[in-house]
C-alpha cells in the first residue's frame, strides 16, 4: 500500500515511518513536512494511504484535504482529540490516532483498513488495455490522456451514448470513450446490473421501482422486459 | 514538579539504542526551535501562532511521559484561543526541565 506521511514534526514522521516499516504491506513513498509539498507529490503520484497531521503551520491537515481532488485513504494523526468527530465526516478518513502513537494502536489501524477495504469478490482484476483500471473499489478512467479515479460505490448510473459512456456519480459526471459492455464487465456484479441496453445501474442507489423503470436520484431509468426478472431477484423483496 | 522519563521512547525503541538516540536528538533539536518560536509569537501577542507551538511542545511532553503537564498544556492551548494565559506559568516552568532532561540524555 503506497503511503505518504505529512507532518510538520520530524519526530512524528520518524516514528510513523518506523512503525510503518514493521508492516510489510505499507510502503512509505514520501514523507513531507508541509501540506504544499504533499499536494505536489499527490498530483503526480498514485498514493493509497496518507498519514496526515492536523496541526501544521499555514496549511492544516483539513486544508490539505479540502484542496486535493481525489484524496487517498487518510489516517489522521494528532495530539488533539477534539477533531475526531469532524474527521469522521469525511468518508476517506479511515482512522484517527492520538499522539503519542503506540505501535499496538498503529497495527490496529492497519487491520481496520485491511478489513474495511478487503477486496470484493467480484471486482475485476486490473486491465492492461489502458482505458480502465480497477484497484479494489476504485476505477480509473482515461479522460483527455489523464487517468481519473472514481470510487465505484459512488457510481449511480452508467449510460451508453454512442461510442461513449456517461458515468454519473454522487458528485460529478464523467464522459469516457468506452463501450458500455467493457465497464459492465469490470463493475462488481453483486452491486451493478444492466437493466437496459443503454444503462447499467448501481442497485444500492435505487429509490423506487415501477413495472418498467427504476428511479435513481432524479433519473428515471428504463428497465427492459428481459431484465426485469433479474432485477427482482437482486432486490430484497418483502 | 513532574519529571520527564523515557518509558515511551524505551518501549518504542525496543532496545535499539541507536534509534532511541536518533529520536532523542530530533526531540532536542525540535524542542529548542519550538520553544524559541513559542516565545517569539507570545511576545508579539500572536496567540494563534503561539498556540501552534504549545501544541508541538505538548506532543513532546507526551513523549517524555509528562502526563500531568500534557493535560495542562492542553488547557493552555485551548485557553490561548481566547487569549487566556492562566496555564502559562506552569507550562513555561516545564520547558527548562524538558530541555535539561534532553541535554543530559
Amino acid at each position: 500500500m503506497k503511503s505518504i506521511i505529512v507532518d510538520d514534526e520530524q519526530l512524528s514522521r520518524e516514528i510513523i515511518r518506523h512503525m510503518a516499516d514493521q508492516i510489510p504491506a505499507i510502503e512509505i513513498v514520501g514523507s513531507f513536512s508541509n501540506a504544499m509539498q504533499a499536494i505536489k507529490f499527490l498530483n503526480k503520484n498514485e498514493v493509497e494511504l496518507m498519514f496526515l497531521d492536523i496541526h501544521m503551520p499555514e496549511f492544516s491537515g483539513f486544508d490539505l484535504i479540502e484542496t486535493i481532488k481525489s484524496p487517498p485513504k487518510i489516517v489522521m494523526i494528532s495530539s488533539d482529540r477534539n477533531f475526531a468527530v469532524e474527521a469522521y465526516e469525511y468518508d476517506f478518513i479511515v482512522d484517527y490516532i492520538v499522539k503519542p502513537i503506540e505501535f499496538d494502536r498503529f497495527k490496529k489501524m492497519f487491520e481496520r483498513i485491511k478489513k474495511r477495504y478487503a477486496k470484493k469478490e467480484n471486482v475485476a482484476k486490473p486491465s492492461t488495455n489502458g482505458e480502465q483500471t480497477i484497484t479494489d473499489d476504485k476505477l480509473y478512467v482515461n479522460i483527455d490522456r489523464r487517468l481519473v479515479k472514481i470510487d465505484i460505490p459512488s457510481i449511480d448510473i452508467v449510460e451508453a451514448k454512442g461510442d461513449y459512456i456517461k458515468i454519473k456519480t454522487d458528485k460529478k459526471n464523467f464522459v469516457v470513450h468506452c463501450p458500455l459492455k467493457r465497464i459492465e464487465e469490470k463493475l462488481p456484479k453483486d452491486k451493478f446490473l444492466k437493466v437496459h441496453r443503454s444503462f447499467v445501474i448501481n442497485i444500492d442507489k435505487i429509490v423506487d421501482i415501477e413495472d418498467n423503470s427504476v428511479l435513481i436520484k432524479r433519473d428515471v431509468i428504463p428497465v427492459s422486459k428481459g431484465n426485469r426478472n433479474e432485477l427482482r431477484k437482486r432486490l430484497n423483496l418483502l | 514538579m513532574e519529571q520527564p522519563n523515557s518509558s515511551y521512547l524505551d518501549a518504542f525503541a525496543k532496545g535499539d539504542e541507536a534509534f532511541k538516540k536518533q529520536l532523542l536528538d530530533i526531540l532536542r533539536t525540535e524542542l529548542v526551535e519550538d520553544i524559541d518560536l513559542y516565545f517569539e509569537n507570545l511576545n508579539k501577542k500572536d496567540y494563534p501562532q503561539a498556540k501552534l507551538y504549545v501544541h508541538r511542545i505538548k506532543h513532546k511532553m507526551g513523549m517524555l511521559g509528562l502526563e500531568k503537564s500534557y493535560a495542562l498544556a492542553n488547557k493552555y492551548e485551548i485557553g490561548l484561543l481566547e487569549s487566556d494565559l492562566n496555564q502559562q506559568q506552569y507550562f513555561e516552568s516545564m520547558l527548562p526541565i524538558m530541555t535539561e532532561y534532553l541535554n543530559s540524555n
